[in-house]
């Protein structure tokens, strides 16, 4: 019984000792790492793979999967900045999510209409969107952006950089959204068994589309949060990082087949992420070492994740 | 010589919380056929596992062919020739019979590794011969059977292993009668063959036409092995639920005289499915609505719930001609449907009973602004949890460990809390054990009392003449006759189940 119970706790809190045997161990690997200042470099740092993660879990609850997120963060980002020059910050930023939204709902009907598989209809939004960035650029990056514009990516409220705040902000929607609201259980029952959705009264191409609008608006904002970090649009942006929001989603203990999941486990995915990445360099770990780590963590957590479910 | 083939003694087994199986002593003939029966939960399908070591046995010993076996893994049960087949299949479907018979074992040619198809197949078509089934060809995929074909392909696949003892978990739950009665001749050509067949079942009648040997199983605990010349129905029935339980149906809802029409359907038609179907449903009353699988009733249902668009013909609902394109649609006219297949088309089963009760109901009560009325959600759950007994132990349970019977109550429970006006059943009682049949039987005549008109279909003619009011019998996609229950029998639905076109 009390292994049973041992297992229950392993099974949904798993994650979050993993997050926290892992700052105990850079902890005590490097002094320099639990400060307050490099907590708070970590939190930015991951407030990126958390917005697209956040996306990705409504993609994933439903069943779904969204490997464009990288390609639409740089081509939503380079729209924005590219309209900020010459419309002001404030259309840039409209532009800029809304070119997002469209290429989630697009690659929503695509799969809903013409049923072509998540997987594959998004591989292709991938090249679509990676190749308008370029065409849209001309391969050059996007600079010269107003000062006024500086403040999403770098600015601070109070001592706390902003895109921590709007990544607690966002995350606290979303959940609203998930748990509380109507559209929230329709994303769990259609990601959980489609049909008896579909027989329930819901009209789920519609969630599935939302869906991916949903993504695709994240990753705008994503791309227009770096592009204000780094102040230019990159052609190359967001190179990879589909596979850094999936790994957030699926560590954060969500089933990929749909339906179960919980949105502040893709948190704590982004933050092992972030941890990762924040606390190997401090240990001096080649960049190159860095990726072998990050996938072998990934292993560990879900086989340890899994073992929990049996 | 030992005549048995295999011996159970003193097996015991426990799971978190519950004993499953509590000393079960069973000793099966040789070459005879056994039948498990019990209610949900009785342990059956535990035993039967541990037989082929699927599940490890707490306590106990199991002797195959006289000798005390060792059996712990899967591949322990191959080696003393024993198979289990399940309900759900383990076939690929993408893969033809015979490639599905080998699969995992391809025979080669000599110390090349290339497949030797030619003898592959030709022994699957011997196998096949040995059972009578000359008609299946093993070059047919498996996607491409019925699900008797199916399960035909895995006891093929069981005597390709040398299996001397079949076990079978519920044969017959996904078949048609037709299709019953020629895996009961598959069986018996099995017996012939000298297999030792053990089987488990829900539907009493099949024990007295195949079995030679029955045991009951009750809440983990053996409670007789008969001879099945030595027992009748009721004593199976009484032992299986532990109490005696006459199995009457309870008596009918009356309807009312001059009950109005609410749903009519003038010529409906559907290509390849049904054609030329018209009948009129009232408030209050229940029309029994039989025929073999694939006569097309449940596409019928599908339609009728918007699931499938009509070619022609219309459906009126109140008078009024109604344009049901979907789910969404039907549910807005006061529509339900019970499919079928809950665990595919009723149920959410990863999600909580709650989540499941509340699911259609969302749009038009629970959350009509969006937000979830989490209050009103709970109260609507507590209010059908009592009113149709559900057993749970909470709400934040998942649907999928709910017992079939219980699971059919949720998507009961989850139509009931949209008040709807006509509730389509598609066969509500398939694979659920005897003491919850009653309870739907019992739910069925309240809702009619209380004016929902219900359209019941069934394949168990015994049921539809307990239950309904007015029969349609359906065969090949077509109404063949409207019968009175009050004088009619099960032969005489069968007549008409089975009447081919008249062209």
């Amino acid at each position: 019984m009390n292994n049973f119970r041992f297992k229950n706790v392993v099974r949904q809190y798993g994650i979050l000792i993993g997050l926290i045997g892992l700052i105990a161990v850079f902890s005590i690997l490097s002094e320099r790492f639990f400060t307050i200042s490099n907590m708070l470099i970590v939190m930015r740092q991951t407030s990126i793979v958390a917005f697209l993660g956040i996306g990705m879990t409504f993609v994933i609850l439903g069943a779904g999967i969204d490997l464009s997120v990288g390609s639409v963060l740089a081509f939503s980002g380079a729209v924005a900045a590219g309209v900020i020059q010459n419309g002001g910050v404030f259309l840039g930023i409209l532009a800029g999510l809304a070119l997002g939204a469209a290429l989630g709902a697009f690659s929503g009907l695509v799969i809903t209409k013409l049923r072509i598989p998540a997987f594959i209809a998004t591989l292709a939004m991938m090249a679509i969107a990676r190749g308008g960035t370029l065409v849209y650029t001309d391969g050059r990056p996007i600079t010269g952006l107003p000062s006024s514009f500086a403040f999403l990516g770098r600015g601070y409220i109070g001592n706390i950089p902003f895109p921590i705040i709007l990544m607690l902000a966002i995350f606290i929607f979303a959940y609203i959204i998930l748990k509380l609201t109507r559209f929230g259980r329709y994303v769990y029952a259609t990601g959980g068994n489609i049909n008896a959705a579909r027989a329930s009264g819901i009209k789920v191409d519609n969630i599935i589309i939302s869906n991916f609008a949903i993504s695709g608006s994240l990753s705008a904002l994503t791309g227009i949060v770096l592009a204000s970090r780094l102040n230019s649009a990159q052609p190359t942006a967001g190179m990879g990082y589909e596979l850094d929001a999936i790994a957030a989603v699926v560590l954060g203990g969500t089933n990929l087949f749909g339906g179960e999941g919980e949105l502040w486990g893709t948190l704590v995915g982004a933050f092992i992420m972030g941890i990762l990445n924040n606390g190997l360099n401090m240990l001096n770990v080649s960049s190159f070492y860095q990726q072998v780590v990050k996938g072998i963590v990934i292993l560990i957590a879900v086989t340890v994740a899994q073992s929990g479910k049996k | 010589m030992n005549d048995f083939a295999l011996e159970f003694i003193k097996i015991s087994k426990s799971f978190p919380g519950v004993q499953a199986l509590k000393e079960v002593s069973i000793q099966i003939r040789q070459a005879g056929v056994h039948a498990i029966v019990g209610e949900n939960g009785a342990g059956k399908s535990t035993l039967m596992k541990i037989a082929v070591g699927e599940l490890l046995r707490d306590a106990g010993i199991i002797k195959v062919f006289g000798q005390e076996a060792q059996i712990s893994s899967p591949s322990d049960g191959y080696r003393y020739g024993i198979s289990l087949i399940h309900q759900e299949f383990s076939l690929v479907p993408s893969l033809d019979v015979a490639q599905n018979i080998f699969l995992g074992r391809e025979l080669t040619k000599g110390r090349i590794p290339f497949m030797d198809n030619r003898y592959m197949y030709e022994r699957t078509e011997r196998i096949l011969e040995s059972l009578k089934m000359f008609h299946l060809d093993p070059h047919l995929k498996i996607k491409d059977l019925t699900v008797a074909q199916k399960q035909v392909v895995e006891i093929a696949k069981a005597l390709s292993l040398n299996s001397k003892i079949i076990i079978m978990d519920e044969p017959s739950a996904a078949l048609t009668l037709e299709e019953t009665h020629r895996l009961f001749e598959v069986i018996r050509e099995l017996k012939d063959n000298e297999v030792t067949v053990l089987f488990i079942s829900h539907r009493i009648e099949e024990i007295f036409e195949i079995a030679d040997q029955v045991s009951i199983l009750r809440d983990g605990e053996l409670i007789l092995t008969k001879s099945v010349s030595q027992i009748d129905r009721n004593q199976v029935i009484s032992n299986m639920v532990g109490r005696s339980l006459e199995f009457v149906f309870p008596p009918k809802a009356k309807q009312k005289k001059d009950g109005k029409v609410i749903l009519e359907a003038k010529n409906i038609s559907k290509e390849r499915q049904f054609s030329d179907i018209s009948f009129q449903l009232k408030e209050g009353e229940i029309i029994g609505l039989a025929g073999l699988v694939g006569s097309g009733r449940s596409e019928v249902a599908l339609t009728l719930f918007g699931l499938s668009q009509l070619d022609s013909g219309g459906i009126y609902l109140q008078g009024e001609k109604a344009n049901i394109n979907s789910p969404f649609e039907a549910i807005k006219q006061g529509l339900a449907l019970l499919p079928e297949d809950r665990r595919e088309l009723g149920l959410v089963i990863v999600r909580s009973v709650l989540e499941n009760l509340a699911l259609p109901a969302l749009y038009w009560d629970i959350a009509r602004k969006y937000f979830i009325n989490l209050k009103r959600e709970i109260y609507l759950g507590k209010e059908v949890q009592k009113e149709l007994s559900i057993r749970f132990a909470s709400f934040s349970q998942k649907a999928e460990s709910l017992s079939g019977g219980n699971q059919q109550k949720v998507v009961v429970g989850k139509w009931l809390i949209t008040k709807p006006k006509i509730l389509i059943m598609d066969e509500p009682t398939r694979g659920i054990d005897v003491g919850a049949k009653l309870e739907i039987y019992n739910i069925v005549n309240t809702l009619a009392q209380r004016g929902i008109g219900i359209i019941f279909i069934s394949s168990e003619f015994s049921e539809i003449l307990g239950i309904a009011h007015r029969i349609l019998v359906m065969s090949e996609g077509r109404i063949t006759a409207e019968l009175d229950p009050k004088n009619s029998t099960e032969e005489d639905i069968l007549k008409f189940a089975t009447r081919k076109k008249v062209s």
